[in-house]
């Protein structure tokens, strides 16, 4: 009986012992290691902001990324979509749907809903205002690649903003990553959005270089000459003539380096007017998607063709008319399709055609629409010769007067710039000529009021910006 | 199989011949035990010989003449083996000072003979097999000879307690009912109680088990054998770390059954669920079996629309968590499951779909905070327990069950023909003034052939499936250790275009051992599954214009050039969407759960216990695009994607557990702690631009090969505590206590305190109430709870800055881009969790009744708070200020209606109200939920415009002008301006179940339907304006529509502008919206259960046939396909028919 009340006891005791050692166990490990056992490495898959710019490759990996969001496969505003939409708010393209909203100009506070002119450039711009944000957070990257990366961020910024401002009037201006910031940003004048565009573009070609040494030659990376040419285009839509003259001429007077190509060789890959160009992805269709969308396959209607309207204002013998103009015979009627980039299909490695977002020939009509302005009107009839030249037409025949002259190169810049980028659609805007070029277009007919000419915003960011106002008239 | 033959073969008296190991005899130091330890030896023999048929469910039906008068029963028996072919098996000293019986019967089943002969006799029987087991009735025995008497006022009694199949109950509650004092059974099932009175009653008690009283004469030992609860009182339900009862439990828990489970001839188990638990709302996604489940307790918690609200899953203690590092899952689409990459047709892959439903022994859905606080925030949408089955002492038992069925959809939609179609375009097109485009009219331009005619849903999903179902079972074991194993085939092929199959192959294997002193327990269970699925995206949609040409052309193959016509169409052969049937997916899926139980008694009472367990499933799929599922035209290049994904979750979950009886009642103490990890990793490689088909297999040789990778990896960890206590059995308070951190915030945001107070009382049982209330109410008991849980439900790594490599290169060179707007300040969600209800038992339990009534707030919103994509981010993981609220009745009932022998049905009605709400938002205004969501409103809300009619002048659609200012506007975010101010709710009125079973005989029949109320956008809403291109409508729009000024119509007149401006905004109001609600017959069911001598002749224990459906139809109203799904472009749910055999041996 005592063996048997000392064994419960011991056998107790143990118990005891054991399940407070065991408590001990458990709370001394939870309790000590909770924080150990709830941190988690950082992910595996990708990098954080640190790591991004603690070293020059992923830093400028960082600042390449807009370059490849901009190019990508899919389709950008960048890389088609400008080219697709304004052409058809234009007086250019027709997609064969009588009720398209683009087309007929009836867009609707609905419409966008894909929003492709609205959030991709706002997350260029993202990764942008990333970038500069890193590099300022960072003492780990050099002088050279610091001063290009930043030079490169700030171009894209002001790129993003200049593409948005014309499609959209007064657009937010996001400086920051910071959504607590950014998040509850209204509208600006676009006033505003220029001024901070011409800065950004001041800055870049002071920081960029005046070569493509960082792009192994290849015209895809923004230089110093980018910066400009955007740089000439903005003083030229804001009116600020003179500027617009002398940075247009600071890149013509680089003929080492740009000139112009023949019409063929304009949209070939590091052409010699080029001044930037994306890379096209070498991934299928090996092809710009411009080229791939826009050239129809053998029997097949084209996805988008030229308006009669455009078709019909070539001049006789304009060359532009045989190497960028093509059409196909479909059951007797005869479709006209955009063929600048002639290359739809291609095979590995084998990419000829690069996306041609600056070329020289528009810096021409830049100043001479500037000289035009500022009564220099030789000079501007003699720039505006070069680009008609090049087309194989004689030079301006018409009188030395500055609305003639005027004329004859905003009908220039429709011939030599159609279903570019939406370079028409954007001109017809800043020159006031739109309600009376649009409205009298029968398939645009009734004309729902100017206020068309801004595109609405998309629903959705009315809902989530609360500051955030709708186009007047959507 | 029957072993048991081995050591007593037809033999009747074994008490001396038998020499079996010394059976369990309590401890004792007192002398002339001998009697004692006879019967325990005894009890040994009895436990053994009893515990190896507890399967045994047949009774003896045999039917025979009898005719003796007064015999002694061993004459009668022995009559009785020589007239059948029962044997019996008993022990003579229990005849001992029997009666002798006189028994008559000219027809009677042998039961009815035994019933007759026993009477009063002190002795009952069981019946396995062929062999009648007699044996002393399973009272409280007292066997003769004191103990300790300790005085004639208080007695010191000893006992043990054992189940009915023999093996001890560990922590039985032994109370005196007079006293209330009492105390636990050790691990051997042995009590020692001192202080009793003669005359007092002991009441033995234990989870799971009917109680039992023993009024106390003397001082002697006490053997009770307690039997398994048959009442729904009693019977085991499992909660958090432990088991309870529906009498005792302060918590709100749901259970299904097996029996209920295998019955619904489905192959996610949580299919099975649907309907069944009131509150859980189970909604299939689509009809493919490997698909998704949305499942959501209790309403919505949350305005994000990013997560989705399942519940937490626990297998066998095994949490399985699958992370969604891709954010591919949002609320309305549930989770993608084992998917990360996105690829599958079914638009994921359940993680149920690994899982064999036959292998589920119950689920238990764990709905309030009393039963979720415990596990902390994980268990804030609720929590749902799947156990699997094990196996159970008694004789080996080996069954096969096979299914074969055949699948097809339950319900099509007409939709018009040619005639109707081509009429319809043309009035359209006339309407806006327009003539067919050459190009873009390919549907009425004379590209497709106007005069054919296609009815696309027979083409896409009119074809048979089949469905077979082959399982092996075998299972066993003694009072120490346990076993089950299974093995199971499961396929279903698809009843669509090109039939592809999902099938299954699980094995599972559990086993149990205590050890010799019976304190410590080792449990294991496993599951190993092999799930593949075949496939094709199920192309194209039911609404194509049924003039468009074949899918195939008359060589087979893709019918491009016949879509293109003669004109080689562009547009047309665009528009041609079947590629992907000759884009094969396939799918692979291995997943192993794995748990390890140690649990280890010290003392009376205190345990300690550690739960181990592992699951990972690794599912791969391939899709190969060969060049000739492409247009010929546009020189196609061919591709191949491979997926691989993994998911693993581990936890450790060591405990104390400590039960005593303590003054008046029974307190239960649990201190743990847990530790878990989950790692999700989805990797895609996509290789494209292959120019011959040859080798597109071989990834090695594509010339372009992209690949995405995402991981997630989560970590959780807490410490959690639970106290209940037991007073009288009246009264019951359960406190839980959690602290737990997770890895999903950022640092020093980690860690969160949760807990609950719960608690019941069991009204009934009040002395004073007795003969106060109707004797036809058994049971009352009230019930309540109150706690808080938080929640972590957002994504991972969602504070940090990341960047991601972009899938195309630039400059030669990998480009990074940031892939989320990291936020470092977010932390935990609050639950707030009330819970009262009331539960009655009526005519001895027969029927009861529950009524809960519940109100969750929700606040301090884990979401995915929307940024304009200005800032450059959709979103980024926030807290939202928002406070939602559900508030819900949830009512349950369960019948026994009729209770022959013959005959009897029983029935099951469920449902549940929710009223979601949100609540409070602090500075609505400002916020990005303007014109998405209203104070007061339902999240599920939607803004729309009020639809009043055709316009009979304009043929138009015409809205309320709610601001009469003269026009219409739809603006969303600013619904002051606009007139879209009317509410839908799409939020289910109500939804439940109803469920029948009969028994008539050797028959059994089960109906189960599901019920829902409910609002569905409707074929209208799809986004296809009657009149626009390739869009086919409905057959009863067919004029019926608005032709000239001053036609009455409730159909506008048909334009080919479609999209929002449909005819002026129909789409964006309550038009397209209509009664979706549905009465399923969800499940019907039944079967033959076959026991005869016949059956036994063949060596078979029992055998069944079993006839089972699945949406055997559906009655609604609803304007499309199927009402649940409420989708026209995907698989609807499919109708099975099955039919089965199962075979005991």
């Amino acid at each position: 009986m005592n063996l048997l009340n000392n064994r419960l006891t011991i056998v107790s005791f143990i118990g005891r012992l054991s399940s407070r050692i065991a408590i001990v166990i458990i709370f001394g490990i939870f309790l000590s290691s909770c924080n150990k056992l709830v941190s988690i490495p950082p992910p595996t898959n990708s990098l954080t902001l640190q790591t991004v710019f603690n070293s020059d490759t992923t830093a400028f990996g960082a600042v390449e990324a807009i370059y490849s969001d901009m190019s990508s496969q899919g389709p950008q505003y960048a890389n088609s979509l400008l080219t697709f939409f304004c052409g058809l708010s234009a007086d250019e393209l027709s997609n064969g749907f009588p009720g398209d909203h683009f087309f007929s100009n009836k867009l609707n506070s609905n419409d966008l809903g894909e929003k492709p002119f609205w959030s991709p450039p706002y997350f260029d711009i993202y990764m942008a205002n990333g970038v500069l944000q890193g590099l300022s957070a960072s003492n780990s990257i050099s002088r050279p690649a610091r001063n290009e990366i930043a030079g490169e961020a700030k171009f894209f910024r002001a790129f993003c903003y200049f593409y948005l401002t014309n499609l959209y009037g007064d657009i937010p201006l996001v400086l920051t990553t910071d959504f607590n910031e950014t998040s509850i940003l209204p509208r600006v004048p676009q006033s505003a959005v220029y001024q901070q565009i011409i800065s950004d573009l001041i800055d870049a070609q002071n920081l960029l270089g005046g070569d493509y040494s960082y792009s192994n030659g290849e015209r895809i990376r923004a230089n110093r000459w980018a910066a400009l040419a955007l740089l000439a285009r903005t003083y030229l839509y804001t009116q600020k003539w003179e500027s617009a003259d002398s940075v247009a001429t600071l890149i013509i007077n680089q003929t080492s380096m740009f000139s112009l190509d023949s019409l063929n060789g304009v949209f070939l890959k590091n052409s010699n007017e080029a001044i930037l160009q994306l890379q096209t992805p070498n991934r299928p269709p090996y092809a710009t998607r411009e080229g791939n969308i826009l050239v129809p396959c053998d029997g097949c209607t084209p996805n988008y063709y030229l308006v009669d309207g455009l078709v019909n204002a070539f001049e006789a013998s304009d060359d532009r008319r045989n190497k960028w103009v093509d059409s196909i015979n479909i059951g007797g009627t005869f479709y006209y399709f955009p063929y600048k980039y002639k290359v739809g299909i291609s095979t590995d490695g084998n990419v000829t055609e690069y996306y041609t977002l600056f070329r020289l020939a528009e810096q021409y009509l830049i100043r001479a629409e500037a000289e035009t302005e500022e009564a220099k009107l030789q000079q501007a009839v003699s720039d505006l010769n070069v680009v008609r030249n090049r087309a194989l037409l004689s030079g301006y025949s018409g009188v030395e007067q500055k609305d003639s002259i005027l004329n004859a190169i905003a009908h220039e810049n429709q011939i030599e710039f159609f279903s570019e980028m939406g370079h028409r659609w954007f001109d017809l805007k800043r020159t006031g000529f739109a309600h009376k070029v649009l409205s009298s277009i029968l398939y645009k007919e009734p004309w729902l009021g100017d206020y068309q000419l801004y595109y609405p915003l998309p629903l959705v960011e009315l809902q989530a910006d609360p500051e955030l106002k709708q186009n007047p008239g959507y | 199989m029957d072993f048991l033959r081995h050591f007593a073969p037809r033999r009747r008296a074994w008490s001396n011949t038998l020499s079996i190991s010394p059976p369990p005899a309590i401890k004792t130091h007192e002398p002339a035990t001998s009697l004692f330890i006879r019967t325990m030896r005894l009890t040994g023999v009895l436990l053994l010989a009893f515990c190896l048929h507890v399967s045994a469910r047949s009774n003896a039906q045999q039917r025979i003449a009898i005719n003796v008068k007064n015999v002694s029963l061993q004459r009668l028996f022995s009559d009785i083996e020589k007239k059948t072919n029962y044997t019996f098996f008993y022990d003579v000293t229990i005849l001992k000072g029997t009666r002798p019986v006189t028994v008559v019967f000219k027809d009677a089943t042998v039961e009815e003979v035994l019933k007759a002969a026993l009477a009063g006799q002190a002795l009952e029987y069981t019946v396995n097999d062929k062999t009648i087991f007699v044996k002393r009735e399973r009272k409280a025995v007292a066997e003769a000879g004191p103990v300790d008497t300790g005085g004639a006022a208080a007695m010191r009694l000893r006992g043990v307690v054992l189940t009915d199949a023999g093996v001890p109950v560990q922590g039985a509650n032994v109370t005196i009912k007079q006293t209330e004092h009492g105390t636990i059974t050790n691990a051997k099932g042995e009590f020692e109680l001192s202080g009793v009175a003669p005359g007092s009653t002991l009441i033995f008690s234990y989870v799971g088990y009917a109680p039992q009283s023993f009024e106390v004469k003397d001082g002697s030992q006490i053997r009770v054998f307690m039997k398994v609860a048959q009442n729904e009182l009693d019977k085991a339900v499992v909660q958090a770390y432990g088991l309870t009862t529906q009498r005792l439990t302060t918590a709100d828990i749901g259970k299904v059954t097996a029996e209920e489970i295998e019955r619904q001839p489905v192959m996610n188990p949580l299919l099975a669920l649907e309907g069944k638990v009131a509150g859980l709302d189970i909604n299939m996604t689509n009809g493919y079996a490997s698909a998704p489940i949305r499942v959501e307790l209790r309403g919505r918690a949350t305005i994000s629309g990013s997560f989705p609200a399942d519940p937490l899953y626990i297998i066998d203690g095994v949490p399985l968590t699958v992370l969604d590092p891709g954010n591919i899952s949002s609320y309305q689409t549930g989770s993608t499951g084992f998917d990360q990459t996105g690829y599958s047709p079914a638009s994921g892959q359940s993680p149920f779909f690994s899982i064999n439903p036959n292998d589920i022994e119950s689920i238990e859905v764990l709905k309030d905070a009393d039963a979720t606080a415990i596990y902390g925030s994980r268990g804030a949408n609720g929590v749902i327990l799947i156990s699997t089955k094990k196996g159970k002492a008694g004789r080996t038992v080996f069954n096969i069950r096979a299914n074969e069925g055949v699948n097809f959809v339950t319900r099509h939609f007409d939709l018009m023909d040619s005639r109707e179609y081509v009429a319809m375009r043309r009035e359209a097109l006339l309407n806006d003034g327009l003539t067919a485009d050459p190009i873009g009219d390919y549907d009425v331009n004379g590209t497709w052939d106007t005069t054919k005619s296609i009815n696309w849903q027979k083409v896409l999903y009119g074809n048979s499936g089949r469905m077979t179902d082959v399982q092996a079972t075998i299972s066993g074991g003694d009072s120490r250790t346990t076993f089950r194993m299974s093995v199971d085939f499961d396929k279903t092929t698809d009843i669509t275009t090109i039939n592809g199959a999902n099938q299954r192959i699980a094995v599972l294997l559990s086993l149990t051992h205590r050890s010799l002193d019976q304190r410590l327990t080792i449990a294991s269970n496993s599951t190993y599954s092999y799930a593949s699925s075949n496939m094709s995206h199920l192309a194209g949609a039911s609404t194509i214009a049924p003039d468009a040409p074949a899918i195939f052309d008359s060589l087979g193959n893709l019918n491009y050039s016949g879509w293109g016509g003669t004109i080689n169409n562009t547009q047309a052969r665009n528009a041609y969407p079947f590629a992907s049937l000759r884009q094969p997916y396939t799918a692979g899926t291995n997943f192993l759960n794995s748990s390890l139980n140690l649990s280890y008694q010290f003392i009376k009472g205190l345990a300690f216990s550690t739960n181990v367990g592992y699951n990972i499933a690794r599912a791969d799929q391939t899709i190969v695009g060969p060049i000739a599922a492409g247009d010929p035209l546009i020189n196609p290049t061919g591709f191949l994607i491979l997926g691989y994904n993994s998911n693993s979750n581990w936890i450790v979950e060591p405990k104390i557990t400590y039960d005593n009886h303590i003054g008046k009642g029974l307190l239960n103490f649990l201190i743990g702690a847990s530790a878990s990890e989950t790692h999700t990793e989805g990797t895609s490689i996509t290789g494209f631009g292959f120019t011959s088909d040859t080798y597109i297999h071989n990834i090695g040789f594509a010339p372009n090969v992209a690949a995405n990778s995402n991981t997630g990896e989560y970590r959780y960890a807490g410490i959690f505590a639970r106290l209940t206590y037991n007073l009288s059995s009246r009264y019951v308070i359960n406190l839980n206590a959690r602290r737990d951190g997770s890895s999903r915030f950022g640092p020093g945001k980690q860690f969160g305190d949760f807990g609950s107070v719960g608690a019941a009382w069991i009204m009934s049982d009040e002395p004073w109430l007795n003969g106060r209330i109707p004797s036809w109410i058994s049971f009352i008991k009230w019930r309540g709870s109150y706690g808080l849980t938080g929640s972590d439900v957002i994504g991972d790594y969602g504070y940090l800055s990341r960047y991601m490599p972009y899938s195309v290169t630039y400059n030669g060179t990998i480009t990074l881009r940031p892939i989320q707007a990291p936020n470092p300040d977010y932390q935990w969600q609050i639950n707030k969790k009330l819970e009262a209800a009331l539960d009655l038992g009526f005519l001895h339990d027969r029927a009861t009744f529950q009524v809960a009534w519940y109100r969750d707030r929700c606040g301090n919103q884990l979401i995915n708070f929307p940024t304009p994509l200005l800032t450059g981010f959709a979103s980024t993981d926030a807290n939202s200020p928002a406070l939602v609220q559900n508030v819900g009745w949830e009512v349950s009932i369960a019948a026994k209606i009729i209770e022959y022998r013959k005959f009897s049905w029983s029935a099951t009605f469920n449902t549940a109200i929710n009223q979601n709400k949100l609540v409070a938002y602090p500075n609505f205004s400002k916020s990005p939920y303007v014109g998405q969501l209203k104070i007061g409103e339902p999240l599920n809300m939607l803004y729309k415009l009020q639809y009043i009619g055709v316009d009979p002048i304009t043929g138009q659609f015409s809205f309320l002008d709610r601001n009469h200012d003269g026009q219409i506007i739809f603006a969303p975010g600013h619904p002051e301006q606009g007139d879209d101010s009317y509410i839908l709710n799409l939020t289910p009125k109500f939804f439940g179940g109803l469920g029948m079973n009969f028994n008539y005989g050797f028959i059994q029949l089960s109906l189960f339907f599901n019920i829902k109320s409910q609002l569905g956008i409707n074929f209208l809403g799809i986004g296809n304006t009657p009149g626009t291109r390739n869009n086919n409508q409905p057959a009863g729009l067919a004029n019926k529509e608005w032709k000239r000024p001053g036609d009455i119509s409730d159909v506008a007149r048909y334009t080919t502008q479609g999209g929002n401006d449909y005819d002026l905004y129909y789409g964006l109001s309550n038009g397209p919206y209509s009664d979706a609600s549905f009465v399923r017959l969800s499940n019907l069911a039944i079967s033959m259960n076959l026991s005869g001598s016949r059956i036994k002749k063949m060596g078979m224990q029992s055998c069944s046939l079993l006839i089972s459906t699945n949406n055997l139809f559906t009655i609604t109203r609803y304007q499309g396909v199927d009402p649940e799904t409420q989708n026209f472009n995907g698989l609807p749910p499919t109708r099975t028919v099955a039919a089965g055999l199962n075979f005991t041996f």
